[in-house]
């Protein structure tokens, strides 16, 4: 190198500054990590500081230096998410399984826990024994003051204590009660503690702040057998491969857990008839639709940037503002506003149109009126694109094809259009990919709408893969079903993949990268 | 357009004016107009008092300003609070955007290493994830750090950067490369023969030259992060405090059958004026950029 | 270079080191309650809260939570310890929250303090859920200057007859939103339609979408959209009701400060007439349930059992929140009573059937709404719209 060292110290000084950062926050971090039980982040932490340590400590990777800070988030938060995801595919995590089985165990015996007679709710004091430890007293119906702790029950000397006359424990000899303060100290002890009751299986239960209710579970798990027995009835239930007990008469207990079902999801996807039928139609609308918004928004972008990028179009900043407005709205917002102003005869645009069209209740018209928004909610950003691309060529590339004497027309159509369609094909691949799975778009202006009533009425003529298929996982059994909306996107994810990648292929810009 | 072009086209005639430039303005007049047709319907129902989104009349049946005043008086739902967050989170990223995008462009562009074309493959299909269920692990990534690592938290503006940080690879360092790719690479050549180094290129040619596109880029990731509402709802929806205007205001319409449509609609059009107002001030940068690239040659 | 390095490490470790102990939160000597509301009700469960809190020496935090995503949160943010103690929801979610094991039973509340219909909105399985807060229901409400309130479905049919050649620029007389499932129960069960069939006890999900009931009467709502007491084109908003065009309308409660801040319409709030069959509005509850994974269970247990389910939580329920309180002595109390609108809708409420609250609901909502849409847009008899709809729910559900 030949240039002074001064040059460099502000670079080095950064260098030093952001690299120490890492070490120091990987130091402090991947202890705790390992700490906690967190190996896979610890680990994942502790090899990128040393990549990039090795990487800008050494001479040799310049390439790496600035890519590999970048791509060490992208996987992180990235690809991980979508791995993850991939792998609830494989899983039926859905309401009523999406705890682990151990927690499924806990909340199926605790949803048993029933009263035990009409007087189960009885009063309690907390108090401190001579030695300090913290008790419950408990007043039973029996009429009998005991002491109760996790593991014991105990009666206490029938003289030893009294009652005020509304029934409250009032002064137990030996004992000091909790002041408000201690007990809003050791409050959160209590949210659940179970004392063993004067009967098997009966226990008390701190049901408010001066009593406890006695209760019995009805439900038991038998870990050797691993399977639920209902104590009053003697039934049993096993688990299922699809993670739920279930009694001989088919009835699941709630909740189960998540199982891993394997393709089980992708079959109910490929599998199943209200996928199949309507799925043709819906498939050659998914494709259709971003085309049509990519290329409308992308020619109506470029031709208002050309329009209006002249040098003697004065207005042309404020033109410009006005312009990219739609895309600074929420799209909530603005999508349910051109709902209302589609309204067939209340709506704004049938007022000023000669005919009243059936924007949304028409299967062509409901396709156009979702293009139509989107078109007018995208051309702001293909403007600003374009604008920037026209801006960043118009250097001497144009300028040598000037002295060449091509005319502004040659020049525009040879040097110009096939520079910015160049530079702006991977987002316009981007753009389709995007608005391929555009569930918003369609989701809030007709809901996928109208139905097909041929179809069993699931599917709607404007629903593309993601919105029909939300309908379907996130409608279906008892609700959300997470495991079949992961299978039904990734398989979505794979489609706009392989397309994209053969688009890509076949565009100019894969030259670029040869 | 070179300087000589504006100079020869000072002197117009009429009839060149209208063949040249009238046509210019009524089809920018004409786009305008259509973008700016539906706000009209949003600034009248924010205008009404008992603002419904589908209310169709122009003019507000009930006009008053209680939809903005309830802006300022909810404590419940702090408006001007979440602009601010809004404003700074957006403004971070924009700012980490660039500049972890524009250094793995630069990289993509200018080297050419083994692996160069996997990892482009990789950027652009990691992109096409839908991102309606990558939520659920983004959940469980910070429910598992939050617990060693302070910052890493639900509620925390800096675990929302460093995942939004995650997608600066992505179709921001693609725009960039594509704008890097058509600035010649004479230039560098030259700079490296009279002895830069690959940084000082990267930072006194290829950035200042790059300053439209850079321009471009912040202002998309600032009003993609004003819009953005799936992974912020997850990530700060608990803390009313620290969330930004998008997951704010949907409380105004989400909630069990008592939407205030006329609130959300006058915050969002106010909410659209930082977004303006970064614009008018990179407009700017993007009329330099043209300069700078004239200068250069 | 290297001892540089480690000179930014030191720093940078005591600065984290100091910090950190900045985090740890400092033991508050006080009883801790965490609720999570939307938007709407925090101020009032805050406000309803704030006696009880202030005599038990209670600390509570009313944290605001998104609506549509408050459920998802409870289910992934409980059984990590993020959760609250307790959530007020409507009780057409507790299905989904109890089949996920996410709520615990609050099992020793008086039922006697609430209609018998209210209990069973938080029954689920035959197991007793949550804590009522306030019920609701839709009613209809009417433009006394154009109509007056009809007795019976086909005095309402006569009534609009009227009303169409009376009124200017008539479009509509009872605007009843296209696709409104809820806010048209009232005469979907007086043409005989039900969600599924209540055999007393529970839900037979097999039969739904009224049956055969309700086929036998499915023709009139063709009718309707044919002679104008329905259209296609009523929208949210209520525009033609508010503009003074429509003689009828229904609504909630929660329409009540917009019937109020409206000048142009005299109105009264009266029960939607019975056709063949009795009508029925839906009962939507509101309700606290204790969350499984709470901190604090003591402390909301005790809230709940000994102040949320009482007549003075249910009049300071009202006072903030302008609603009818659950709660049947906060319900007969004057204050209560002496509100107009309130009583409107109440005077409906006798008649009210709770909302299914079964997980199953998700596949309804959907298929009813298509059936609706597709009878205004006459792309099919009510009769054929429905059975489609009632097949398709029953394919949802089995899968």
């Amino acid at each position: 190198m030949k240039i002074k060292n001064s040059q460099k110290l502000p670079g080095l000084f950064i260098k030093i500054f952001l690299l120490g950062g890492l070490n120091a926050f990987a130091l402090w971090s991947v202890p705790v990590l390992i700490a906690d039980g967190r190996f896979l982040y610890a680990a994942y932490i502790a090899i990128s500081t040393l990549i990039l340590d090795y990487i800008f400590l050494s001479s040799k990777f310049v390439a790496a230096k600035y890519i590999v800070p970048g791509a060490i988030l992208l996987v992180a938060f990235q690809i991980y998410p979508a791995i993850y995801t991939g792998y609830i595919a494989f899983t039926n995590f859905s309401v009523g399984h999406e705890m682990n089985k151990q927690s499924a165990i806990d909340s199926i015996i605790s949803n048993s826990l029933e009263p035990v007679g009409d007087d189960s709710i009885l009063p309690m004091r907390l108090a401190k024994t001579p030695e300090g430890s913290t008790v419950l007293l408990i007043k039973e119906s029996d009429g009998n003051l005991y002491l109760g702790n996790a593991q014991s029950l105990k009666k206490l000397p029938p003289n030893s204590w009294s009652v005020d006359a509304e029934g409250n424990i009032q002064s137990v000899e030996g004992f000091t009660f909790l002041t408000d303060e201690e007990i809003a100290l050791v409050l959160e002890q209590y949210s659940n503690y179970f004392v063993p009751g004067l009967e098997e299986n009966v226990k008390y239960r701190v049901a408010d702040f001066t009593n406890v209710e006695r209760i019995t579970p009805t439900l038991q798990y038998n870990s050797a057998g691993d399977y639920v027995e209902n104590l009053l009835t003697g039934e049993i239930y096993k688990p299922n491969k699809e993670g739920a007990f279930v009694g001989a008469d088919g009835v699941e207990l709630e909740p189960g857990w998540t199982a891993r079902i394997g393709l089980k999801n992708l079959e109910r996807v490929i599998g199943d008839e209200r996928y199949r039928t309507p799925l043709v139609k819906v498939m050659i609308w998914t494709f259709v639709y971003p085309f049509l918004v990519v290329m409308l928004t992308f020619f109506l972008g470029l031709f208002l940037a050309l329009t209006i990028n002249h040098p003697k179009i004065k207005p042309k900043k404020l033109y410009r503002i006005l312009l990219i407005v739609p895309y600074a709205m929420p799209g909530v917002l603005s999508i349910l506003t051109w709902k209302g102003m589609l309204n067939e005869s209340y709506g704004i645009v049938n007022k000023l149109l000669p005919g009243a069209v059936p924007w949304l209740s028409d299967p062509w018209w409901a396709k156009v009126a979702v293009v139509l928004v989107q078109v007018w909610a995208g051309t702001p950003y293909m403007f600003l694109i374009a604008t920037g691309a026209i801006q960043a060529l118009s250097t001497e590339i144009v300028e040598a094809s000037e002295v060449d004497g091509a005319s502004p027309r040659q020049v525009f159509w040879n040097i110009k259009l096939p520079l910015v369609v160049i530079a702006l094909t991977p987002l316009l691949i981007a753009s389709y990919a995007y608005n391929f799975s555009n569930f918003g778009s369609i989701y809030l202006l007709t809901g996928g709408g109208p139905v097909m009533y041929d179809s069993g009425g699931v599917a709607g003529h404007t629903d593309i893969l993601i919105s029909y298929t939300y309908n379907l996982a996130f409608t279906a059994g008892k609700g959300r079903d997470y495991g079949l909306a992961s299978a039904v996107s990734f398989i979505n994810f794979l489609i706009v993949a392989v397309i994209s990648i053969q688009a890509f292929r076949r565009s100019k810009q894969m030259e670029n990268i040869n | 357009m070179s300087t000589e072009l504006i100079v020869r086209q000072k002197k117009m005639t009429f009839q060149k004016w209208v063949r040249v430039l009238a046509w210019r303005h009524f089809i920018a007049l004409l786009a305008i107009a259509f973008a700016l047709f539906p706000l009209i319907w949003m600034a009248s129902a924010s205008f009404d008092e008992l603002g419904k989104i589908n209310t169709q009349s122009l003019i507000p049946q009930y006009p008053g300003l209680s939809n903005y005043r309830a802006l300022w008086e909810n404590p419940d739902q702090p408006y001007w609070l979440w602009m601010r967050n809004s404003v700074m989170i957006a403004s971070i990223n924009a700012v980490l955007q660039l500049a972890i995008g524009a250094t793995a462009a630069y990289a993509l562009s200018r080297f050419r290493y083994r692996g160069r074309k996997t990892t482009l493959m990789t950027i652009l299909i990691v992109q096409m994830f839908p991102q309606l269920l990558a939520v659920t692990a983004f959940y469980v990534i910070l429910a598992d750090l939050r617990e060693s690592i302070p910052f890493m938290d639900f509620g925390s503006p800096i675990a929302l950067l460093i995942i939004f940080a995650g997608g600066a690879l992505g179709i921001n360092a693609w725009m960039l490369k594509g704008f890097f790719d058509s600035i010649p690479s004479e230039i560098d050549e030259s700079a490296k023969i009279d002895g830069a180094s690959h940084g000082q290129i990267y930072v006194r040619i290829i950035l200042p030259l790059a300053l439209p596109m850079l321009a471009v880029v912040a202002l998309l990731s600032f009003i993609g992060t004003m819009n953005e509402f799936l992974l912020t709802a997850v990530i700060l929806g608990g803390n009313q405090e620290a969330i930004t205007l998008a997951v704010g205001m949907r409380q105004f319409i989400e909630t069990d059958f008592q939407e205030n449509w006329g609130a959300f609609a006058a915050g969002a059009l106010i909410a659209t004026i930082p977004v303006m107002v970064l614009f008018i001030w990179l407009q700017k940068f993007v009329v330099s950029g043209l300069t700078a690239g004239s200068l250069k040659g | 270079m290297n001892k540089k390095r480690l000179g930014v490490t030191g720093a940078i470790a005591t600065a984290a080191l100091v910090l950190s102990s900045f985090v740890a939160p400092a033991q508050a000597a006080t009883k801790n309650l965490l609720i999570w509301a939307d938007s709407g009700k925090a101020p009032s469960v805050r406000a309803a809260i704030a006696p009880w809190a202030k005599a038990n020496g209670v600390t509570a935090t009313v944290v605001v939570k998104d609506f549509g995503t408050v459920r998802d949160e409870l289910i992934t943010a409980g059984p990590k310890g993020l959760g609250p103690d307790l959530v007020i929801a409507p009780h057409d979610w507790l299905g989904g929250l109890a089949a996920s094991g996410v709520v615990d039973r609050v099992s020793n509340v008086s039922s006697g303090n609430y209609a018998s219909s209210t209990m069973d909105a938080i029954t689920y399985k035959g197991l007793k859920w949550g804590v009522p807060v306030d019920v609701e229901n839709v009613a209809l409400v009417v433009n006394t200057e154009l109509a007056k309130a009809p007795k019976t479905l086909d005095e309402l049919e006569t009534n609009c007859a009227a009303a169409k050649a009376a009124i200017k620029n008539f479009k509509v007389c009872l605007e009843l939103p296209k696709g409104a499932t809820y806010h048209s129960y009232p005469l979907f069960t007086a043409l005989g339609g039900y969600i599924f069939k209540w055999n007393g006890k529970s839900y037979n999900l097999k039969d739904i979408l009224g049956g055969k009931q309700f086929q036998a009467n499915a023709s009139k709502l063709d009718e309707y959209y044919k002679s104008g007491v329905l259209s296609k084109d009523a929208a949210w908003g209520f525009a033609e009701f508010y503009a003074g065009r429509a003689p009828y309308v229904i609504m909630g409660p929660w329409d009540i400060n917009d019937l109020k801040k409206q000048t142009k319409v005299k109105y009264s709030i009266v029960p939607f007439p019975s056709g063949k069959f009795p009508s029925a509005p839906f009962l939507g509850v509101n309700a606290f349930y204790l969350s499984k994974y709470a901190k604090n269970k003591v402390t909301a247990r005790s809230f709940l059992t000994g102040y949320a389910s009482g007549k003075e939580f249910g009049l300071a329920w009202f006072k903030d929140s302008g609603k009818q309180p659950a709660n049947l002595e906060a319900q007969a109390d004057p204050a209560v009573k002496a509100n107009a609108e309130l009583a409107g809708f109440a005077s409906f409420s006798a008649a009210a059937q709770p909302m299914p609250n079964v997980p199953q609901m998700g596949s309804v909502w959907g298929a009813w709404e298509n059936a609706l849409n597709a009878v205004a847009d006459n792309k099919s008899t009510a009769s054929a719209a429905f059975t489609t709809a009632a097949a398709t729910i029953k394919k949802t559900i089995g899968s």
